[in-house]
């Protein structure tokens, strides 16, 4: 016995038996996560309630749904509901709001839900954490899902992983199914550029002023002029956040494809309710000087414009808006939008093409150097 | 010293008793705060990157068994030690597809029956490519059932299987879950492309046409692979 032990060990370890062992670490570190990952879920009750699903059926094939027969063992806590959203929105997009506002945010999130299916077991709104004071970036934004499993709500925050899931379940009595589509490619990420034109109406020029951010020269990007009507850029589900009785606001417009576009400084709302289908070119509101989820104060009325997915803001960098193609250099730090030998920078007028195929735009041209 | 024998297992018996011992230290360490943060975090890490090293390991896998039966390429002795590559990525790469259908299954992203019935989805892609790779699997590991038996060269047939299974695969990859960065498809997109180039270029330097005069011949003549790109009918 003690003899066979020593010829097993005088074998030398091939490199192909170093690998093989290094296979068979990498296969037993796994399975013992995955015990651990088992325990876990046991000791937590099974696998949560929220996101059992009854079809894995991608939104892009949803059918109609109605609501979950089985009623609920309590009835739903609909005063619970906004606080635990803002709660969620403070834990989850604090990170990234004090990244976009440079500074730490120093209001507590604001959250409306805006709808509700009649048993009131499924809700939908909006949540924001206002920017502080003197700070002109652009509010940062989510929408969200909650549901009420018969002793607490459930909710996820657009962008996150629990937000898709809640999507694939959530009946067509809450959110029409077109809109399902687009809100889970927004909340994953946009597939592809809609024709987006500026927001304001064909023809009309406006004057565009931007102030950077971070590593970005049009991180809030403002436009005025014409007659201060502002457009939808694109068709798309509008939704409002920090309505105020005096009828300003701030609007995310939900594309197909997924991509936002967020019109902040809003006056004059038109009446539209959440979730509205909105063409392009619809009539939005109007450009105003309040600020309604707070920040800077403009010194003049104007439309605070931006691009928004999922959890974050959008770059303009390489966006076609009517028929200008945005740029955002980091070195040299400027940004601007060109359209064949035209470029505009910041304090420039911009006239609105319209929704013009990027395919006829003109190739990149070559980074201009600051005069 | 002399090398290990073939017949004798990588693995040293003590392993097992110390992995079960292992294993239970981990059970009771779950229960406890500091586990359970610990198993959190695993569970996240998963969640996210199961999937995506499962699929770096398929195609390790895939690139590393075409260049071991490369005879052209490499000798006897790197061949075997890609043949341990090929066998190391495939098992890591099957430990973490499993690990991704558990992480998911248990945190409600998916049905246990998503996991291996086929749809016409995205999510049904990853079913489809999980079936075919489990034959693949399970057909490699009874490889020496196969040499022993009657017709050898079903083996071989049944591996080819993996090369339906990878793109499938990563289709699944690319369409479901979050999306990808345009330099990870690129990525794919490129090792596609140069494992389907290698495959082409195996297939031309092995196949040889059959010559019928030589057949008629020598009728009990074994066919040979070559390594010589055939052009004409040799007599």
């Amino acid at each position: 016995m003690r003899r066979r032990r020593l010829v097993r060990a005088g074998h030398a370890r091939t490199a192909g038996d170093r690998v093989s062992t290094a296979g068979l670490a990498v296969v037993m570190l796994v399975g013992l996560m995955l015990i651990a990952i088992v325990e876990r879920t046991l000791l937590a009750g099974g696998i949560p309630p929220a996101v059992r699903l009854p079809a894995l059926t991608p939104p892009d094939a949803l059918p109609a749904r109605a609501a979950p027969a089985v009623p609920p063992t309590s009835p739903p806590a609909v005063v619970e509901l906004e606080p635990q959203v803002r709660r969620l929105t403070a834990a989850e997009r604090t990170g990234a709001a004090r990244a976009a506002y440079g500074v730490e945010p120093g209001a507590q999130p604001l959250a409306a839900a805006t709808r509700f299916t009649q048993d009131r077991t499924w809700a939908f709104g909006t949540s924001v954490i206002p920017v502080p004071d003197r700070v002109p970036a652009m509010p940062q934004v989510a929408l969200f899902l909650a549901h009420w499993d018969g002793s607490r709500w459930r909710m996820a925050l657009s962008g996150d992983v629990g937000f898709r899931m809640l999507l694939r379940v959530v009946p067509t009595t809450l959110l029409a199914a077109e809109e399902i589509r687009a809100l889970a490619r927004f909340s994953v990420g946009p597939t592809g550029a809609p024709h987006l034109m500026l927001p304001w109406r064909v023809g009309d020029s406006w004057t565009m002023t931007a102030l950077p951010q971070g590593n970005r020269p049009l991180a809030s990007l403002t436009f005025d002029g014409g007659d201060g009507r502002v457009l939808a850029a694109a068709d798309g589900w509008l939704y409002r956040f920090c309505a105020v009785p005096t009828g300003a606001a701030l609007v995310m417009i939900v594309h197909q494809n997924g991509l936002a576009t967020v019109y902040n400084r809003l006056t004059g709302l038109n009446g539209q309710s959440d979730g509205t289908a909105v063409r392009q070119g619809d009539p939005v509101g109007r450009i105003g000087a309040e600020h309604p989820c707070g920040g800077a104060v403009p010194d003049r009325p104007g439309l605070q414009f931006g691009l928004r997915q999922g959890t974050g803001d959008v770059a303009f960098n390489s966006m076609v808006l009517g028929g200008w193609i945005f740029r955002e250099n980091k070195s040299p730090f400027v940004g601007w939008a060109e359209r064949g030998f035209s470029e505009v920078t910041t304090g420039g007028v911009l006239p609105n093409f319209g929704p013009v195929d990027p395919q006829i735009l003109s190739v990149p041209r070559p980074v201009p150097t600051p005069s | 010293m002399n090398p290990r024998p073939m017949d004798e297992p990588v693995t040293p018996k003590w392993l097992l008793p110390v992995l079960a011992n292992v294993a239970i230290a981990v059970l009771a360490g779950t229960a406890t705060p500091p586990g359970a943060a610990a198993v959190a975090a695993a569970q996240s890490f998963l969640l996210l990157y199961a999937g995506v090293f499962a699929l770096v390991g398929m195609s390790l896998t895939m690139i590393v068994g075409l260049v071991a039966t490369d005879r052209s390429l490499l000798g006897i002795r790197h061949r075997v030690l890609a043949q341990a590559v090929h066998r190391a990525s495939s098992m890591a790469a099957m430990a973490f597809l499993v690990a991704h259908l558990v992480v998911k299954i248990l945190a409600g992203h998916a049905r246990a029956a998503d996991a291996v019935v086929f749809r016409p989805t995205a999510l049904g892609l990853g079913a489809l490519a999980f079936d075919l790779l489990l034959m693949v699997m399970i057909t490699g590991l009874l490889r020496a059932w196969f040499a022993a038996g009657t017709r050898p060269g079903l083996w071989r047939t049944l591996h080819v299987i993996s090369y339906f299974a990878w793109p499938v695969a990563i289709v699944h990859g690319l369409t479901a879950g979050r999306q990808a960065a345009g330099w990870v498809t690129w990525g794919y997109v490129l090792s596609l492309v140069t494992v389907g180039l290698a495959l082409l270029t195996r297939v031309l330097l092995v196949v040889r046409p059959v010559d019928p005069v030589r057949e008629a011949l020598e009728p009990d003549s074994p066919r040979r692979e070559t390594s010589v790109r055939p052009t004409a009918v040799r007599r």
